[in-house]
C-alpha cells in the first residue's frame, strides 16, 4: 500500500486538476544568468524587507549568490556552515563545470563543501520562492540554471510547559508547542517503535502549512487512514491557521453541536490515542493535535484516569459523569419541578423554596434563563481578562453578584445555587468543546422544561440522545461504548477496569492487532488477589500460560 | 472495503425486548384480570405463543432469503399479491401507531397535562418519532439499545420496592376462577408482542442470522418476564376486583410509592417519564415498520421521505376516535386483525416456501 503522503499527493493532484485553486501565479524557469535570476526574485519578494542577497565568488572564479530571508534563518549557521566552506573551497579540475552535467558545480559543492544536512535543487522560480519562504538558503551560481536550497530554518519558540487547558495531577508536565518538529519529537520519544509512521504534507494554498499525520501501522485500521487521507486531500483552502480549520473541513457532521474530533495539547494523551488505534494530525503553528476518530466518552476521560489505580479511576469517572448530568439537567429539572410538579419535593423544602421565590417578579423559567445567560456572559468575559482582574471576577465574584441580585429581589437564593452548581459541573468536563456543547444544550432544555415540565425535559433528552446515536466519526459510531458491542467497551465507560485486565483494545476502532496483554495475565492477577497469602508468592514465575501467548490480529 | 457493521445476538435480544415493552404496560394488568381473574399471570405467559408462531416463519424465511418479508413476499407469492399484503401490513402499522399515540395522549392529558389539548401531546411525540425514523436499520437498533436499560430497570426497581406489599393471597387460585374469557384474554396477552415483527427488518443486518430465532425468543421471553412481574405486583397489591376497576393500574401502583421516607413522594410523575421511554421505543418500532413498508410499496428507498410523508396522516387518524373508550374498542378490533395478519401471513409464506422446496426437490 503506498504511503500516506504519496496517496495524499496523488489525490491532491487529481483534485487540483479538476478545480484549479492556485493562489500564486507561475513564474517560470530560471535562466542561467545570475543577475537576472536575482533581479527577478528581488522583484517578486521585495528588496526592502528581510531578503538578503549575499554575493560571493566561489574559488575566485565562479560568481554566485546566497539568498535568504534573515528573519527565519539561522544567521550563525549561515556564516559557519555555508559561507565559510564556500569561501574556502577550491575547485580541483582544470575545466569549469558545465551546466547539466553529472557533477556540475552545485553537485560538487553539495558533496564536498557545504556543512548542511538537508538540501534541495530546483530550477523553477516559484519553487525557489517557496523554499525561500520556508526558511531555506538559496545558492544560485552563474551559468547554472538550478538553485540549491539548504534548510536552515530557525524560528523563536517558547519552552515546553504544561498546557493551560489540560492540567492533570499525575501525568507529564509537557505540552505541545507551535513547532511541528518539536511536537513530533515529543511523540517519538514516547513511542519508540519503527511502526510509528509520521507522514507530512502541506495544506492551505497560501499558508502551505506543514501537516503531519501519525499512526501506528500494526494497530491502526487501514480504512481509517484511507478515510483521513481522502478528507485531508479534499481541503482546498487559503490558509490553515489552526487545526480547528482542518477539523471543520474533515468532520462528519458539521451541523451537530457535539465535537467529532478530539483535540489535545498533551503528548501523553496523544500517544495513548495512537496506541488505541487512532490517527493523530499535527499542524505547524499550533500546539493542538487532532485525534481522529473520536467517540463520546473520550471527551470525558483524562490521563489521570489511567495513571491512578482503578478504584480511584472509576470513582473520579463517575463523579465526572454526575457533574456532566448536573450541568445539563439541573436548571431544567429545577424549573420543571417548581413550575409543574412541586408535589415531588418534601413539603418543608417546597415551602422554603417558595418562600425564597416570593418577591421575584419573573416566573421560574425566565429567572433561571436570565441567571444562566448572565453566567455565560461573565464566563466568556473572564476568559479574556488579564489575570489580575480576571481572578477577582471569578466564580466567587459571580456568586457575590448573585447574592446582591437576591437581596435586590431579582432572583431567589436557590436559583443562584443551582446556577453556580451547574457552572462548576460544566467545568468538570475535561474537553472544552464538549463542555460548550453541553452548556449550550442546557438552554433548550430549560425552555422545554418551562413549557412542558418533566415531560418536556424527557422530550429534549430523547432528541439529544437520538441525535448522539446517529453521529459517526470516520465510520465509527459516536456512542460505540454504550451499544453493548463487546465487554471491553463497557468496562471503559462508566468504570475503569483494572489495567491488568484490559486484554484487548476496544474493537470499535477495528484495530489490526488488538492484544494489549498476554492472555493469562488477568487471571494471574485475580489469582494473586484472591489466594491465601502463603501461596501467592509461588504463582509468580510459572503463572503465565506461555502456550496461549499470541497476538490477536 | 470495510466490513459492514452488524448486530450481535445480544443486541437483537435487547431490541426485541424493548420493542414489545410499550404502551400496553399501563392497562395490561386490567385486561389480564378481566379475562382470567387470578389466572392473570398464567395468561400473561400464554401470550407468548403468538409471537413464537410469528417468529418461527419470520426467522426461517429471513435466514433463507436474507431480506425482509416485504422483499421475499414478492418472490414467494407473486408481485401483486405481495403488494396487497404489504399494503395491509402498512395499514395495520399505521393504525397501530396512531391508536398507540392516541392512548398515550389520553394518559398524558388525564394525568400530567390536564389543561393541554391532546393534539399537542400527540404532535410532540409524533415529531420526535418521525425525526428518529430518518435513519437506517442499524441506527434504529442503537436507539433501542440505548434506551432499554433506562426503561427496563426503573420498572424492576419499582416492583422490587413494592415487593413487601404483595399479598400472595390475592394471587390464588393460580388457574383463575372463570376460564371462559381466556380466548379474548389471549388476544390481549399477545397484542404487545406484535411489534416483534421488526425482526424481519433486522435479520439482514445480523452477524449470525442462524441465531435469529433464538435471539427473538430470548427477547420475547425477557419482555414477557417484565409483564409477568408487573401483573403479579399489581394483582398482589390490589387484588383482582380492584384491578378491574382501575383504568391504569400500574400508574396507580406507582402513585402509592414513596422513596426515602418522604423525599420523593409522588412517584407517578417520574413513572410517566419512564413509561414514556418505553412507549417511545415501541412506537418508534411501529413507525419504522410503517415507513419501511411504505417505502417498499412505492419503491422509495429513502426513509426520510416516507417518514415525513406519513406524519400528517398519522395525526389525523390519531384524532379520529372521540373518546378513550372508543380508542379501546378500536384497539381491540385492530389487535385481533393484527394477530391474524402478522401471524398468518408469515405462516402462509412459510408454507408456500416449503411446498416450493419440496416441489423443486421432486422435479430434480
Amino acid at each position: 500500500m503506498p504511503t500516506w503522503s504519496k496517496k495524499y499527493r496523488t489525490l491532491k493532484e487529481d483534485a487540483s486538476m479538476k478545480r484549479p485553486f492556485q493562489a500564486s501565479p507561475e513564474y517560470g524557469e530560471a535562466t542561467g544568468n545570475l543577475e537576472e535570476t536575482i533581479e527577478r526574485i528581488e522583484e517578486i519578494i521585495g528588496v526592502d524587507g528581510d531578503l538578503v542577497v549575499r554575493r560571493l565568488m566561489i574559488d575566485q572564479r565562479f560568481p554566485a549568490a546566497l539568498l535568504f530571508l534573515s528573519s527565519i534563518t539561522d544567521q550563525s549557521r549561515i556564516q559557519e556552515d555555508v559561507l565559510k566552506p564556500l569561501m574556502l573551497w577550491k575547485y580541483q579540475d582544470e575545466e569549469p563545470p558545465k551546466d547539466g552535467e553529472d557533477s556540475d558545480l552545485l553537485d560538487r559543492l553539495w558533496k564536498e563543501s557545504i556543512y548542511v544536512s538537508q538540501g534541495k535543487r530546483s530550477s523553477d522560480i516559484s519553487e525557489m520562492l517557496q523554499l525561500l519562504a520556508f526558511g531555506n538558503v538559496l545558492l544560485i551560481a552563474d551559468q547554472i540554471r538550478d538553485g540549491l536550497a539548504f534548510n536552515l530554518r530557525q524560528i523563536e519558540r517558547r519552552g515546553i510547559e504544561q498546557p493551560q487547558t489540560e492540567q492533570v495531577i499525575r501525568g507529564a508536565r509537557e505540552g505541545f508547542i507551535e513547532q511541528l518538529e518539536t511536537n513530533l519529537s515529543l511523540i517519538r520519544y514516547r513511542l519508540q517503535t519503527p511502526d510509528l509512521k509520521i507522514e507530512t504534507a502541506q495544506i492551505g494554498e497560501r499558508t502551505k502549512t506543514p501537516v503531519a499525520v501519525c499512526f501506528v501501522e500494526g494497530i491502526c485500521d487501514p480504512e481509517i487512514i484511507k478515510d483521513v487521507t481522502k478528507r485531508l486531500a479534499r481541503i482546498d483552502f487559503d490558509g490553515i491557521i489552526d487545526p480547528g480549520y482542518i477539523e471543520q473541513f474533515i468532520e462528519d457532521h458539521p451541523l451537530s453541536p457535539f465535537p467529532q474530533i478530539q483535540n489535545t495539547e498533551r503528548p501523553d494523551k496523544t500517544v495513548s490515542a495512537l496506541l488505541a488505534g487512532r490517527v493523530v494530525i499535527l499542524t505547524e503553528g499550533s500546539s493542538f493535535a487532532l485525534i481522529v476518530p473520536a467517540t463520546f466518552d473520550q471527551f470525558f476521560q483524562t490521563i489521570d484516569d489511567y495513571s491512578e489505580r482503578f478504584f480511584i479511576g472509576t470513582l473520579i469517572r463517575q463523579i465526572r459523569i454526575i457533574a456532566l448530568l448536573f450541568s445539563l439537567f439541573f436548571p431544567a429539572l429545577y424549573v420543571a419541578v417548581i413550575s409543574f410538579n412541586p408535589e415531588l419535593l418534601p413539603t418543608a423544602f417546597a415551602v422554603a423554596i417558595s418562600g425564597g421565590r416570593a418577591g421575584v417578579p419573573f416566573p421560574a423559567v425566565l429567572e433561571v434563563l436570565l441567571m444562566e445567560v448572565a453566567m455565560e456572559i461573565l464566563r466568556e468575559a473572564t476568559i479574556r481578562l488579564p489575570q489580575m482582574i480576571g481572578g477577582a471576577l471569578s466564580i466567587v465574584g459571580v456568586l457575590v453578584v448573585g447574592q446582591a441580585a437576591v437581596s435586590a429581589g431579582l432572583a431567589s437564593p436557590i436559583t443562584v445555587v443551582i446556577v453556580a452548581l451547574t457552572t462548576i459541573g460544566s467545568f468538570a468536563t475535561p474537553a472544552y468543546d464538549m463542555a460548550i456543547a453541553l452548556r449550550m444544550l442546557r438552554f433548550p432544555l430549560i425552555i422545554l422544561a418551562g413549557l412542558f415540565g418533566l415531560f418536556g425535559i424527557i422530550l429534549g433528552t430523547i432528541v439529544i440522545i437520538n441525535h448522539l446515536l446517529a453521529l459517526e466519526s470516520f465510520g465509527i459510531p459516536y456512542m460505540s461504548s454504550w451499544l453493548y458491542g463487546s465487554r471491553e467497551k463497557l468496562t471503559d465507560t462508566l468504570f475503569r477496569a483494572p489495567i491488568w485486565s484490559m486484554k484487548r483494545r476496544p474493537d470499535h476502532l477495528h484495530p489490526v492487532d488488538s492484544t494489549r496483554l498476554p492472555d493469562g495475565t488477568a487471571s494471574t492477577y485475580f489469582d494473586r488477589i484472591f489466594s491465601i497469602e502463603e501461596d501467592s508468592d509461588e504463582t509468580e514465575a510459572h503463572a503465565f500460560d506461555v502456550s496461549d501467548r499470541h497476538r490477536h490480529r | 472495503m470495510r466490513r459492514k457493521p452488524t448486530l450481535s445476538m445480544f443486541q437483537i435480544v435487547i431490541v426485541i425486548a424493548s420493542t414489545s415493552f410499550g404502551v400496553a404496560v399501563l392497562s395490561f394488568p386490567r385486561f389480564m384480570a378481566e379475562s382470567a381473574d387470578t389466572g392473570a399471570p398464567l395468561l400473561t405467559i400464554s401470550g407468548i405463543i403468538g409471537p413464537i408462531l410469528m417468529l418461527i416463519p419470520l426467522t426461517l424465511l429471513g435466514r433463507r432469503f436474507g431480506s425482509s418479508i416485504f422483499d421475499y413476499g414478492e418472490k414467494l407469492c407473486g408481485k401483486w399479491l405481495a403488494r396487497l399484503f404489504n399494503s395491509l401490513l402498512f395499514i395495520y402499522f399505521t393504525l397501530s401507531i396512531s391508536l398507540g399515540f392516541r392512548q398515550f395522549g389520553d394518559v398524558l392529558t388525564a394525568v400530567v397535562f390536564r389543561k393541554t389539548p391532546i393534539e399537542i401531546c400527540i404532535v410532540l411525540i409524533l415529531l420526535i418519532t418521525a425525526v428518529a425514523c430518518r435513519r437506517n436499520e442499524l441506527k434504529f437498533s442503537y436507539i433501542h439499545l440505548f434506551y432499554f436499560p433506562f426503561s427496563f430497570l426503573p420498572f424492576l426497581l419499582i416492583i422490587f420496592i413494592l415487593l413487601p406489599r404483595i399479598s400472595t393471597l390475592n394471587l390464588q387460585p393460580v388457574l383463575g376462577m372463570n376460564a371462559e374469557h381466556w380466548g379474548g384474554g389471549m388476544i390481549k396477552a399477545t397484542a404487545p408482542y406484535l411489534t416483534t415483527f421488526i425482526i424481519t427488518i433486522l435479520i439482514p443486518i445480523m452477524s449470525k442470522p442462524s441465531k435469529a430465532m433464538k435471539s427473538g425468543l430470548y427477547g420475547v421471553m425477557l419482555s414477557c418476564f417484565i409483564y409477568l412481574v408487573m401483573v403479579i405486583a399489581v394483582l398482589g397489591v390490589y387484588g383482582t376486583e380492584e384491578t378491574k376497576k382501575l383504568l391504569y393500574p400500574t400508574l396507580e401502583l406507582s402513585r402509592s410509592l414513596s422513596l426515602g421516607g418522604g423525599v420523593l413522594e409522588r412517584f407517578d410523575v417520574i413513572f410517566i417519564v419512564i413509561w414514556f421511554l418505553a412507549v417511545f421505543t415501541t412506537q418508534y418500532s411501529n413507525y419504522y415498520l410503517a415507513t419501511y413498508a411504505l417505502g417498499k410499496i412505492i419503491s422509495v428507498s429513502d426513509l426520510r421521505l416516507t417518514s415525513s410523508f406519513l406524519l400528517p396522516y398519522l395525526l389525523i387518524i390519531a384524532m379520529l376516535p372521540s373518546h378513550v373508550l372508543v380508542t379501546r374498542i378500536l384497539m381491540n378490533r385492530l389487535e385481533f386483525i393484527g394477530i391474524i395478519l402478522l401471524v398468518g401471513y408469515p405462516l402462509l409464506l412459510l408454507a408456500i416456501s416449503l411446498i416450493g422446496k419440496k416441489g423443486a426437490a421432486a422435479h430434480e
